[in-house]
């Protein structure tokens, strides 16, 4: 493999493959201040781990679309059945 | 600036524990239908976790409600209603997928940490000593598909293969992903429903996360060649 990547000024001394490992700690807000200026450094000048960090940010968001069709919505039989355990609790006698 | 109707005043009242578990106590039919409406579907999601069969998903969940039923007036609120009563389902779920022979997600947090344990990104795609740049940057960038259009990100089959991806993960990784990306759960709400630390749950997440996010660079890079 070639290296098609510009190399990274000499005061960032963070790795990608750190960074990459911190993403969901840093969308969290679980980076002490620091270290999360250092990342957010790191980001300014790193095109791979912005992608990586988009990319994530991404798919959280694509995830609440999963919701809408990945399971079967409670049959109305089964619905009644419950409320009527609650109604029978709600009468103890 | 108050035009609210009454009834989205209910609705927001059964939002705030307190008033909804002094109506569930009181044997409010309307407080127990906004519960039962609200969080059926996802105790659905995290129950096809554990037991991977809808019909026995089904058992687990109307088990589950069965179990907030008898169980409202022992409720002595010192978690959320909702991670309560994921909390039954979690336990039901458990003991089913023992009898189903299925793998137990939370059987030791130690042993779910190793479960497909690795890096998010493979360790080949950053420079590394002895090469010539030590610091672990990148070899080549990984493909950019967050700059794909809005329309093929949002497709039904970018859907489908993030919900594949989901569905290879572990059942640890899988669960803390599924409350908290699919149904927007916040991490004190896993980690006290699953009863997991904080850093497991960040742990387990940022797996999760990886996995599907290389799926997601697969299918683009797969599309584009
Ligand atoms: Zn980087």
């Amino acid at each position: 493999m070639t290296t098609n990547v510009p190399q990274p000024p000499p005061e960032d001394d963070l790795p990608c493959a750190v960074f990459v490992e911190m993403v969901t700690d840093y969308l969290e807000g679980s980076i002490p201040g620091d270290l999360r200026v250092r990342l957010e450094q790191h980001l300014a000048i790193c095109p791979g781990c912005t992608s990586v960090l988009d990319q994530i940010d991404r798919l959280i968001r694509l995830a609440g679309r999963i919701t809408e069709d990945d399971v079967d919505a409670l049959q109305p039989a089964q619905r009644d059945e419950i409320l009527a355990a609650f109604r029978q609790a709600r009468h103890p006698d | 600036m108050d035009g609210r109707p009454a009834l989205a005043d209910s609705v927001v009242a059964f939002d705030d524990d307190v008033v909804l578990v002094g109506c569930l106590r009181d044997r409010d039919e309307a407080a127990f239908t906004w519960l039962l409406d609200r969080y059926d579907g996802c105790l659905r999601r995290v129950a096809m976790s554990y037991v991977g069969n809808r019909a026995i998903a089904d058992e687990v969940v109307q088990e589950t409600w069965m179990g907030v039923v008898s169980g409202i007036a022992r409720f002595e609120g010192r978690s959320s209603v909702k991670t309560w009563i994921f909390r039954i389902l979690v336990n039901i779920a458990r003991a089913r997928g023992i009898r189903e022979h299925r793998s137990i997600p939370f059987a030791s947090a130690s042993r779910a940490l190793e479960d497909g344990a690795g890096p998010a990104i493979d360790p080949d795609r950053f420079l590394t000593a002895p090469a010539a740049d030590p610091t672990g940057h990148w070899v080549s960038f990984p493909l950019a598909w967050e700059h794909e259009p809005e329309e093929r990100l949002e497709a039904a089959e970018t859907v489908a293969v993030m919900r594949e991806a989901m569905a290879d993960l572990p059942p640890a990784q899988r669960e803390v992903m599924t409350l908290r990306d699919v149904d927007g759960w916040t991490s004190v709400e896993v980690c006290d429903a699953l009863n997991i630390s904080e850093t497991n749950q960040r742990v387990l997440l940022h797996r999760a996360r990886s996995k599907v996010r290389r799926a997601l660079e697969q299918y683009f890079e797969g599309a584009s060649a």
